[in-house]
């Protein structure tokens, strides 16, 4: 009650000797302007929002009819009666001074091709380029900002326009991450496997998602053209490098092996362990000595790819270098070397009991658990 | 013959349904999974063709409705984005007499149609 009554006192004292009641009306006066002025202001945004949004939806209903006549055109015929009726001459006389509704038909275009193939496919392209939608998506890879360019590139690639390859070539090695990586995917979509050679010049990276994204692109292709992968193979770019690895070891390229060799002994880890695991696919056994060799050198999570790929390829000449690994030091290293051994030997069982103590952990686990493991 | 489109996709659907009627089928279109059970009781469809993701009810349910034991055992026609193999299974092990992945052709669609019209 006590710290109320002296609150009052506080603020009247204030306001007798500090603010004047004409002066605090003004003030009131003025906040009360501000807070109109921002009410009026967002109901004027709320207002041309609910406006956009609504004719978004009645250019959108328009176009779902216009796109799907047009989808299942079959004849040149058919496609130029399409562009006679009223409706379609409508839409394009709008589109020719209307930026907004030629963004949501270009979007609705995009989609379309997304879900369609086919002849579908073909006349939406054909339409994007009769109605001249390209200069207005080739302006915003040029102008825009780094999303809008990325769209744009997008728009491009996605419409099957070939002929503007170089311009979304040039941005193959942008210094924004999301236009280059949405380049690097338009030119495989637009020319396959040739696309690839922007790895000859790609300075910045190619993040491991992007390189799932290429690969994905490169194998809804036919046309399989490797000339490059020996040259990205030594590229100075690890990530070139790297990817030129997936691209042998996905297709499987025996005439790199020389450069798969070399890049063991890769600077880069990532690369080392891409090297391992192309191997793999493209397997020779003279692989399997330079293996062994590399083995003193590697981290233990490289050595115990190494001791994966021995899994499957291990001969009688490696036995004796894998039963030294069963006193390594790491763990996880000793536990690859006694799994190698029991794939490849058939006496597994007694050559690991003479090289370690079978009654101490962790063999008295492992031992049961690994020939469980080779019964399978 | 009655077939019936559930498809959420606007330009998806209006094209499927053009290119049927086209080929002189009477179609019904609907735009969610909860209206495509509804459609399916009350019009009787012949055939269905619905897609997988669709808002309230998914096309796999929809396909585990018709194919239930003691329903009519009406040709269903899966179309998805999703070409994975686990999906793609679930779909016929629920009894889908066919399945699309999108990208397709609605030139292809109608002749698997026609294909499955002959044996409905």
């Amino acid at each position: 009650m006590q710290v109320v009554s002296l609150f009052n006192y506080v603020t009247f004292f204030l306001l007798d000797a500090v603010i004047d009641p004409v002066q605090l009306l003004a003030i009131t006066l003025v906040f009360v302007c501000i807070i109109a002025g921002m009410l009026f202001f967002i109901l004027l945004y709320l207002i041309r929002r609910t406006g956009r949004s609504m004719r978004r939806r009645s250019l959108r209903e328009q176009y779902s009819n216009c796109i799907s006549e047009l989808a299942v055109c079959e004849t040149n015929d058919e496609l130029q009666s399409f562009l006679q009726q009223p409706e379609t001459l409508t839409i394009t006389a709008l589109l020719q001074h209307d930026a907004f509704a030629r963004r949501i038909i270009i979007t609705e275009l995009l989609k379309t091709v997304k879900n369609m193939s086919g002849n579908a496919a073909a006349n939406v392209c054909w339409f994007y380029e009769q109605a001249g939608l390209q200069h207005d998506s080739l302006f915003r890879l040029q102008k825009g900002a780094w999303h809008v360019k990325a769209r744009a590139i997008q728009e491009l690639s996605g419409l099957r326009q070939n002929k503007y390859i170089a311009k979304i070539y040039r941005h193959t090695n942008n210094s924004n991450e999301l236009v280059r990586n949405e380049a690097r995917t338009a030119v495989i979509k637009l020319t396959g496997f040739e696309g690839l050679r922007f790895l000859d010049v790609a300075t910045y990276p190619l993040t491991e998602w992007q390189q799932l994204c290429l690969l994905h692109e490169l194998s809804l292709h036919s046309n399989r053209i490797f000339d490059g992968v020996q040259r990205w193979l030594q590229s100075p770019n690890s990530s070139v490098t790297e990817f030129a690895l997936r691209l042998v070891e996905v297709y499987h390229l025996h005439a790199c092996y020389p450069n798969v060799i070399d890049c063991l002994k890769h600077a880069s880890k990532p690369v080392r362990k891409k090297a391992i695991a192309a191997l793999k696919e493209i397997y020779t056994p003279s692989a399997n000595e330079i293996l062994v060799e590399r083995f003193e050198y590697e981290d233990a999570d490289v050595q115990i790819l190494i001791l994966q790929l021995l899994q499957e390829f291990a001969t009688e000449a490696e036995q004796l270098f894998l039963l030294q690994q069963l006193t390594h030091q790491q763990q996880e290293v000793k536990v690859a070397a006694a799994r190698t051994v029991y794939h490849t030997q058939p006496a597994a069982e007694q050559l690991i009991k003479q090289r370690v103590n079978a009654d101490e952990y962790p063999w008295t686990v492992l031992l049961p658990q690994l020939k469980q493991e080779v019964a399978l | 013959m009655k077939i019936l489109v559930a498809e959420d996709e606007p330009i998806m659907l209006k094209t499927i349904a053009l290119r049927l009627r086209k080929d002189g089928y009477d179609v019904i279109t609907v735009d969610n999974g909860r209206e495509a059970i509804e459609q399916i009781d009350q019009q009787n469809p012949d055939l269905i063709i619905t897609d997988i993701m669709m808002p309230y009810s998914s096309g796999l349910e929809i396909v585990g409705k018709v194919k239930a034991p003691g329903q009519r055992n009406i040709p269903v026609i899966v179309l998805s984005a999703m070409g994975q193999e686990n999906v793609v299974v679930e779909a016929f092990n629920l009894g889908a007499d066919d399945y699309i992945t999108k990208p397709f052709s609605p030139n292809e669609l109608s002749m698997r149609v026609k294909r499955l019209a002959k044996t409905a």
